[in-house]
């Protein structure tokens, strides 16, 4: 029943204290030291990031792609003033989650590889095409979209072994984006629905491009399907978001839970992608802040 | 793998020899002794256990031994710097922010990560920098008082005593600093750990319990089982159905079933789960109407043989059936204009202080047993283990720790046997602590409710008649199950003149856990009932809510509930108050809301005694069996009222805490009557003093008494005001000369007030001791998209008869709102088939910071000819208006009448025409 607790000082160190039956990753904490479910599989050994330094930060690739590193926080995130400016769906998502005290602490790629259904912070990722960087001994390291990231309620395509490094976003250029959520409480609780809306539009206001993410809908996070397709050269219309509101609920597979019934996540699922692409239409067009 | 970690903690390098993988919580409190870091959950989910590591805010229980390691840790015992108090200790003590003091580390720890950041925050940051932490006493309103205050450099000073002054509470500064030990801080040398085997059926027969199999693990020591406690000694609050252990079937899941004590809480937990129970499944029931249906299975079959201690009917799976009957309901019908019938549902909640329960026995060669305990009702304790034990009361000692909050919930016995036992057994001195799964499953929420109530009214907005029916589900056990539905039956009719009055209320056993006192039991459940239909008929006839209540409130030497005649009532202007503070009658936006609710409730009686003894400086000690759940009244009131009548500052008050062994007997704290018993007590036995006093001044200066008295500087002469003897001169002479040391010394049993012949029948509590009145208004905002309500404003207004410390009153106004909006708005214990399927706060969630609104306390003072200086109990009602009053707000808002708790946004979006609920 003892968990070794081990503290690598290099990436490699950690790739083969990862790779040993039973090995788990850990990060923030926040979800893997909680007691565990049923049926989840024993952690014999917990291998710390804390020392890699290669893992901190966010930067700027010359593409102009954006890298969260494996040990940045949600905190981090919803603080870093280039974060605010051009994720601000991810800064506001990565801010409705836990508290000040699990934020300071929890990592976004924490959020990912734990593959809640409810990842408040995967659902912009997945609505802005971020991919997740993975190095599994290989020189070169893997990239995996996140959008085919998600295999069920905590289940991911990683294999053992693999170590999460980072996430990577595509630069968005001039777009807009919204993240709304509902939950029992305003803070300190898990979303029972989130939708990320991200909109680009052309210079006379048409659509170019749009993606919709859902979260606590499904057995993951979800990315509507289509969508882009409907909304693309139009403007932003009833009509639109309607058929978008409908897009969203023909993707969304709720169950009914102790936070909510399938029932009312379907009607928040529709509710929230209205007001979301609503919102992050006006941001696309510089109406909204 | 245990190793060599150094811990810097609080600036000092601590060599630990752990397991890298141990918990910093752990390490910090059990290896290091630094407990003013607490575990109110252990899931990252309440905040108590915040500490700073290299300036980063974490929560203790979420990070490892080897993540902290060699990083500075800052703990709320390093928050103080050279001996001075850090601005936000100060603030948190100025302002009133303090109550239990288990949460108050954590939000302070929070507070320091936020100021450190944001030098002068503003009320939406500091709100969003404290959600994390869970306080359950405060309703978080002094708490952003005080880091406001403290970020401005502008911390009052509080006067050193009198009466209606905010003097400090005397336990604030050990709170503040982590010093103040709660039930789970004391620890033995050679202490065993001990967990409880809990039924996972919800009736079942036990066949055999095989405890091998735990015993066989390494480092358990001891397994107690129902079988080796006394078959025929049953114990209980009114009703003695209860036994320490199961014995020959279980009735709840959750239910103990048997003991074990090992060498660590992990080893204690897997040699629990190591006992292996051969339990028979019985038919179960889980509903109202199970319980009532004919042929049901019996919960209890031996119902008929238990001691009751009040008149009590009983039959079936019903532990008490009780009646109210005055006038004549059904012949008042037919006067009436309209009349109105409805059924209001209410769901469990739990009380959720912050503190898990918590216990530690230690046994002496005699088979003595000492335990400290963080229960509401020390006494209780003792005489509830005399009972079910057969030990006589000369073999348990009872010790009260500070207690992180109780609300009702820690009045029973609990942990205090368990403990003893293992103890017994093993010979080592064994601690328990319930774990948040372990409180939602095994402790004593409060009852769900089903209420009908018909109201007859005549055009002229009169109430003539009011009948009502109260269900209350009590689950396994009565508890308090049979008082609290008395209470619901006195608070159903509210507090309007009604001429004609038929209640009749059924408390009914369950396969569920135990349901027991809740910050006034019976209340909130009684008053959404009540109060709702009120603004029903009120809307359907055309009259204003406030009007209808005004038209009907009752006043001075008006009779209510059980033919009880009214004196001191200031529910009026309480009434008034608030609906001029929430701006009754100004026009509302769209989609926006307020609502009313009022009510009255007891100031709660039972025995009590206290002494104070004159110190040989000239201070005092009072000596008192009372224990504090966080209210303060021991450490504000109680001080206030002894200095008060001898003159002292209430720093010249030793305050001695509850040991059965040598304190005066006290029933407990709970049912809002510290205050107003203990008070008292404290006042008269300090009068009884100061007469001491002046005889003795008078004999040693050989002066008449009669021109004698006591002022700041000792005792002076009536006439010129010559100082005779000081304190400590009179206490001194005594003690070496003169007849001993003095002591005043007094006793209080609150007699009930006289009530109608025949008009009530089963009732534990047939009359309320010196009325409490109160009034809340809500203004509430509706998003019709979502169903989500948004509370944002609640003035709460309470007949507290004299405020002795204001800022405490406030306190428990502003905490009891927020309970009360809680129960209204988020929280229930949900059950499927008898089994809690949201027992942690990940899924039960009480109001954060963040989901407070505005609370603005009215303080009216009508006092009582009772209570001390004219107080009356406050600290339960608040909490049962809120519900009610947001009820009414979201009807006034968009139209839909919520008739069950609690109004999830989900529940309204159904009412509102979305989805229905549940699906």
């Amino acid at each position: 029943m003892t968990v070794e607790y081990v503290r690598p000082s290099s990436l490699a160190e950690a790739l083969s204290a990862a790779a040993k039956p039973g090995a788990r990753l850990l990060a923030g904490g926040t979800d893997i030291l909680l007691p565990p479910r049923d049926g989840s599989d024993p952690v014999l050994t917990l291998v710390s990031l804390r020392d890699l330094a290669e893992l901190r930060g966010i930067r700027r690739d010359g593409d102009g792609s954006w890298v969260l590193g494996a040990a940045v926080t949600h905190d981090e995130v919803s603080r870093d003033p280039a974060m605010v400016r051009v994720f601000p769906a991810l800064a506001a998502a990565c801010r409705a989650v836990g508290s000040p005290a699990v934020r300071s602490v929890a990592t976004v790629v924490g959020n990912i590889c734990t593959a809640a259904p409810s990842a408040d912070a995967a659902v912009p990722l997945l609505a802005y095409g971020a991919e997740v960087i993975v190095a599994a001994g290989q020189p070169v390291e893997r990239r995996i979209p996140l959008r085919g990231f998600f295999t069920g309620p905590r289940r991911t395509v990683l294999a053992h072994g693999d170590v999460v490094t980072g996430v990577r976003l595509p630069d968005p250029g001039r777009y807009g984006a919204a993240f709304h959520r509902v939950s029992r409480r305003r803070a300190l609780d898990i979303a029972q629905v989130c939708v990320a809306a991200v909109v680009w539009i052309g210079p006379g206001g048409e659509c170019e491009d749009l993606s919709l993410a859902l979260g606590s809908v499904a057995p993951t996070p979800l990315l509507v399907p289509g969508v882009a397709e409907v909304a693309r050269d139009r403007r932003c219309s009833a009509s639109l978001l309607d058929e978008l509101a409908a897009a969203a609920v023909a993707a969304a597979r709720p169950i009914s839970d102790v936070r909510a019934s399938a029932a009312y996540r379907r009607s928040m699922v529709a509710a929230l992608t209205r007001a979301a692409v609503e919102e992050a239409w006006g941001r696309a067009e510089g109406r909204v802040s | 793998m245990r190793r060599e970690v150094g811990l810097t903690v609080n600036g000092r390098v601590y060599p630990v020899y752990v397991d890298p993988a141990e918990t910093l919580l752990y390490c910090l409190r059990e290896r290091l002794g630094l407990t003013g870091t607490k575990e109110g959950c252990g899931d990252g989910e309440c905040g108590a256990c915040n500490v700073l590591v290299d300036g980063v805010l974490r929560n203790a229980c979420q990070t490892l031994v080897g993540e902290a390691e060699g990083r500075e840790i800052v703990t709320i015992e390093g928050l103080a710097a050279d001996g001075a108090l850090h601005p936000l200790q100060e603030a948190f003590i100025a302002t009133g922010a303090v109550q239990c003091g288990f949460c108050t580390p954590g939000l302070l720890m929070s507070a320091k990560a936020l100021l450190d950041r944001v030098p002068e925050p503003t009320e939406p940051e500091i709100r969003e920098a404290v959600a994390g932490n869970l306080c359950r006493c405060t309703g978080y309103v002094k708490v952003v008082e005080a880091i406001t205050a403290a970020s401005r450099g502008v911390i009052p000073q509080l006067p050193e005593a009198g009466i209606g002054a905010n003097v400090a509470r005397a336990d604030a500064l050990e709170k503040v600093t982590g010093a103040a030990l709660f039930g789970a801080d004391v620890s033995r040398p050679f202490q065993l750990w001990g967990a409880v085997v809990r039924s996972p059926r919800a009736h079942a027969r036990i066949r055999g319990i095989d405890a091998a199999p735990a015993l066989a693990l390494p480092g358990v020591h001891a397994v107690v089982t129902g079988a080796e406690l006394p078959a025929d000694l049953f114990y209980g609050v009114d009703l003695h159905d209860q036994q320490v252990l199961a014995r020959d079937k279980v009735r709840y899941i959750g239910e103990p079933v048997a003991l074990v004590a090992a060498d660590t809480p992990e080893s204690a937990a897997l040699a629990a789960a190591a006992v292996a129970l051969d339990l028979e499944d019985l038919p179960e029931v889980h509903t109202l109407d199970q319980a009532l249906a004919d042929g049901a299975p019996l919960v209890h079959e031996r119902l008929d043989d238990y001691h009751a201690g009040w008149p009590a009917v009983r039959y079936g799976n019903v532990c008490s059936e009780s009646f109210i009957s005055r006038g004549d309901a059904d012949a008042a019908e037919s006067a009436c204009d309209r009349v109105f019938t409805h059924t209001f549902e209410t769901q469990i909640v739990h009380q959720s202080y912050l503190e898990p329960h918590a216990s530690l026995a230690e046994a002496d060669a005699r088979g003595k047993v000492t335990i400290w305990t963080t229960n509401q009702k020390p006494f209780a304790v003792r005489r509830y283990m005399a009972h079910s034990l057969g030990w006589p009361m000369t073999r348990i000692r009872v010790i009260g720790m500070h207690i992180g909050g109780g609300f009702g919930g820690k009045l029973e016995m609990g942990l205090e046997p368990f403990c003893a036992l293992l103890a017994l057994k093993t010979g080592h001195p064994v601690k328990m602590v319930m774990s948040r799964r372990e409180e939602f499953v095994g402790a004593n929420p409060r009852h769900a409710s089903r209420i009908t109530v018909t109201t007859g009214v005549t055009a002229d907005m009169k109430i003539v008649f009011r009948r009502g029916d109260v269900l209350l589900d009590t689950g396994a056990f009565s508890g308090n199950g049979p008082t609290a539905v008395g209470l619901a039956m006195f608070l159903l009719p509210g507090p309007y003149k009604i001429d004609n009055l038929h209640l009749r209320g059924r408390c009914l056993y369950s396969n569920k856990p135990s349901s027991g006192s809740c910050r006034g039991p019976g209340g909130p459940q009684a008053v959404f009932a009540g109060e709702s239909q009120i603004d029903i008929i009120a809307r359907e006839m055309g009259w204003d809510p406030l009007q209808f209540r005004l038209a009907n409130v009752v006043g001075e030497g008006d009779i209510i509930g059980a033919g009880q005649r009214l004196h001191d009532v200031g529910l009026r202007e309480c009434l008034e108050r608030v609906a001029e503070e929430i701006g009754w009658d100004d026009p509302k936006a769209a989609d926006q809301g307020k609502g009313l609710a009022c009510s009255w409730w007891t100031s709660g009686g039972w025995s009590t005694a206290a002494q104070v003894n004159l110190n040989e400086d000239g201070t005092v000690t009072l000596v008192t069996g009372a224990v504090d759940i966080g209210t303060g009244a021991k450490f504000t009131s109680m001080p206030q009222m002894v200095a008060e009548e001898l003159r002292l500052k209430v720093g010249d008050v030793i305050i001695s805490s509850c040991d059965t062994d040598s304190s005066p007997y006290d029933h407990g704290d709970g049912g809002s009557r510290m205050t107003y018993n203990v008070g008292h007590v404290c006042r008269m036995a300090a009068l009884d003093l100061r007469s001491e006093i002046l005889e003795r001044a008078a004999l040693l200066a050989g002066d008449d008494p009669a021109d004698l008295e006591l002022t700041e500087e000792g005792v002076t002469a009536v006439d010129g005001g010559r100082l005779v003897l000081t304190l400590a001169e009179i206490a001194e002479r005594s003690r070496v000369s003169d007849q001993g040391p003095l002591a005043g010394r007094a006793s209080f049993l609150a007699q009930q007030p006289a009530c109608e012949e025949g008009v009530c029948g089963g009732l534990t509590y047939p009359a309320f001791l010196a009325p409490t009145f109160s009034a809340q208004a809500a203004a509430v905002r509706v998003d019709r998209l979502t169903g989500q309500v948004t509370v944002n404003r609640v003035a709460a207004a309470m007949d507290v008869g004299r405020a002795i410390n204001p800022m405490a009153v406030e306190g428990q106004l502003e905490g009891g709102v927020a309970m009360g909006l809680g129960y209204g708005l988020m929280e229930e214990v949900k059950m499927v088939e008898g089994r809690v399927v949201n027992p942690d706060f990940i899924d039960y969630k009480i109001p954060t910071a963040a989901d407070m609104p505005e609370v603005v306390p009215i303080i009216v003072e009508e006092p009582s000819g009772s209570g001390p200086h004219g107080a009356k109990g406050v600290g339960e009602p608040p909490a049962s208006l809120p519900a009610a009053a947001v009820a009414n707000a979201v009807e006034d808002a968009v139209g839909v009448r919520l008739r069950s708790l609690p109004m999830t946004a989900e529940a309204v979006f159904a009412a509102l025409g979305g989805a229905s609920p549940g699906e």
